[in-house]
C-alpha cells in the first residue's frame, strides 16, 4: 500500500510533465532543417513547429512567421495540434484534481475511501494526458522520418527531429510515470468491500450492506494517515 | 475566515509569481508608440527585440549581444533585479503551500505553520521590492527617454512607449505585495478569532471554561470541595 510519500513523488513527477508538455507545445522545434546532405547550408537553419516555422539566420536573428490558414494546414500539424491542446486541459484537470485526492492535504478527509478514488482518477487523467502527447509526438516523429527516408524529398530539404519532440517523449513518460504512481495507491476501503460478500456469507442483501458500510465507516477515522 | 485569507493570499501570490516570471521572459517591455511611421511592432525586451511586421506576420527577432558585451545599465540592473524577484516569489510561494492549513505538513504545530505562513509573506514582500524597483525603472527610463526626444522636437526614429510585460511586471510585483500583507498582516490580526487553534486545545479550553464557571456560580469554601474529593477516594 502506497503511503503519501509515494503519492507526493507522483504528483511532482507528474507536475514536471505536464510543464514539459506545455514547453513542448509551445516549441517551434519539432522538425529542424538536416545538415546531413552534401550541400551544407550553414547560413540559414529552418525549423518548424505546431504553430510557426522559424528560420535562424547566421547572424543571430530568428525570424518566425505563425501559419496563417487553420484548415489548409496538413492533418498530422492539426492532429497533433489538438491532441498536445488535449493533453494540457487533461493534465491541468489532473492537477487540481489530484490535490483534492491526495492524502497530504485535508479536503474531504473523514471519507477516506472516496479520496482514494479521486486520486487515483487524477493518476488516470495523467495517464491519459501522457497518452494522447506520445501519440501525438510519435506520429510527427514517424512522418519525419519517413519524409527523410523518401527518395523523391531533395537532399537540402530534408528534416530531422527537433529538440521538442524529446521534450514531448521526456514529458510523456514523466507524466504516465507519475500518474501510475497516483494510481497505484488504490484506497483500502475498497479491497475490504470486495471482500465482504465472502466473510458474510448468505445473509440478506441489506444485511450485507449494512455490514459493508460498517466495515468501511468504522476504521476510517483511524487510518487517517498523518501525512508526509 | 482565516482559511479563506489563506486562499486568497495563495490565489496571489500564484498569480503574481507567474506575472513576474513571464514578464521576466518576454519581449515587450517597450513597444514602438502609435504615432511612429511604421507598419510593424517594435517590442523590446530584457533579453530579445523583436519586430513584427503588421502585414504578413513575420516576426524576426534579435537576441542582444552576449552577456559579457556592453550593455545599458539600465537593461543589466532590470535583468538583476526581475531575477532576484522571480526567485524570492517562487520561493515564498512554495513556503505557503507549505504553511497553508489543508496541507498536513506538521499537522500537530499549528503555530509552526503559522509562522511558516508569516515567513512567506515577508518573502513575498521582500520579492515585490525588486520587482517593482526594476519594472517601474525601466518604466520611467523609457519615459524620460520619449519626453527628451520630444523636448528636443526630435520626431525622427522610433519612439517608444510602454509595454506589456512592463505592467505585467508592476503587476506581479504589485500582487506580491498585497498577498504579503494579507499573510503578515490580516493573519496577525485574526489571530485571536480562529477557531482552528487544533482541536485538543480547543476542547481542552472550553472544558475548563465550563469548570469554571461552574465553580464560580456553585462559590463552595473550599473545605466542601476537600470534604467532596475525600468522599471520593473513600467510595
Amino acid at each position: 500500500m502506497a503511503n503519501s510519500g509515494f503519492q507526493l513523488l507522483g504528483y511532482f513527477l507528474a507536475l514536471g510533465g505536464w510543464v514539459g508538455i506545455i514547453a513542448s507545445t509551445a516549441l517551434p522545434q519539432w522538425k529542424q532543417s538536416s545538415y546531413a546532405g552534401d550541400a551544407i547550408i550553414t547560413a540559414v537553419g529552418l525549423y518548424e513547429g505546431l504553430w510557426m516555422s522559424c528560420a535562424s539566420q547566421s547572424t543571430g536573428q530568428v525570424q518566425c512567421k505563425l501559419y496563417d490558414s487553420l484548415l489548409a494546414l496538413d492533418v498530422h500539424i492539426q492532429t497533433s495540434r489538438a491532441l498536445m491542446v488535449v493533453s494540457v486541459l487533461l493534465g491541468f484537470i489532473g492537477v487540481v484534481i489530484s490535490v483534492v485526492g491526495m492524502k497530504c492535504t485535508r479536503v474531504g478527509d473523514n471519507n477516506p475511501v472516496t479520496k482514494g478514488r479521486v486520486a487515483v482518477s487524477g493518476g488516470a487523467l495523467f495517464l491519459l494526458a501522457g497518452l494522447c502527447t506520445l501519440t501525438a509526438v510519435s506520429w510527427y516523429a514517424t512522418l519525419v522520418t519517413q519524409e527523410f527516408f523518401n527518395p523523391n524529398t531533395p537532399v537540402n530539404a530534408r528534416y530531422e527531429f527537433g529538440p521538442a519532440l524529446f521534450v514531448g517523449w521526456a514529458s510523456a513518460s514523466l507524466i504516465m510515470l507519475g500518474g501510475s504512481f497516483l494510481c497505484c495507491t488504490c484506497p483500502e476501503g475498497e479491497r475490504h468491500s470486495t471482500q465482504q460478500p465472502y466473510r458474510a456469507g448468505p445473509a440478506s442483501a441489506s444485511a450485507s450492506a449494512a455490514a459493508r458500510e460498517q466495515i468501511i465507516k468504522v476504521p476510517a477515522p483511524m487510518r487517517g494517515d498523518p501525512g508526509l | 475566515m482565516r482559511d479563506l485569507l489563506q486562499y486568497v493570499a495563495c490565489c496571489l501570490a500564484f498569480f503574481s509569481a507567474g506575472f513576474l516570471i513571464v514578464a521576466t521572459w518576454t519581449d515587450c517591455w517597450m513597444v514602438n508608440a502609435d504615432d511612429s511611421l511604421e507598419v510593424s511592432t517594435k517590442c523590446r525586451g530584457l533579453w530579445w527585440e523583436c519586430v513584427t511586421n503588421a502585414f504578413d506576420g513575420i516576426r524576426t527577432c534579435d537576441e542582444y549581444d552576449s552577456i559579457l558585451a556592453e550593455h545599458p545599465l539600465k537593461l543589466v540592473v532590470t535583468r538583476a533585479l526581475m531575477i532576484t524577484a522571480n526567485i524570492l516569489a517562487a520561493l515564498g510561494f512554495l513556503s505557503l503551500l507549505l504553511g497553508l492549513h489543508c496541507v498536513k505538513f506538521l499537522p500537530n504545530e499549528p503555530l509552526i505553520k503559522v509562522r511558516i505562513c508569516f515567513v512567506a509573506g515577508i518573502l513575498l514582500v521582500i520579492a515585490g521590492v525588486p520587482g517593482i524597483v526594476g519594472s517601474v525603472w525601466y518604466a520611467i527610463d523609457v519615459y524620460v527617454e520619449r519626453t527628451s526626444l520630444v523636448l528636443h522636437n526630435i520626431f525622427l526614429g522610433i519612439q517608444y512607449k510602454f509595454g506589456w510585460s512592463c505592467w505585467l511586471g508592476m503587476a506581479g510585483a504589485l500582487g506580491c505585495f498585497l498577498a504579503g500583507a494579507v499573510l503578515t498582516c490580516c493573519l496577525y490580526l485574526f489571530k485571536d478569532l480562529g477557531p482552528e487553534r487544533s482541536y485538543a486545545y480547543s476542547l481542552r479550553k472550553t472544558y475548563s471554561h465550563a469548570g469554571m464557571s461552574m465553580a464560580k456560580s456553585y462559590v463552595p469554601p473550599r473545605t466542601e470541595t476537600a470534604k467532596m474529593y475525600a468522599v471520593d477516594t473513600r467510595v
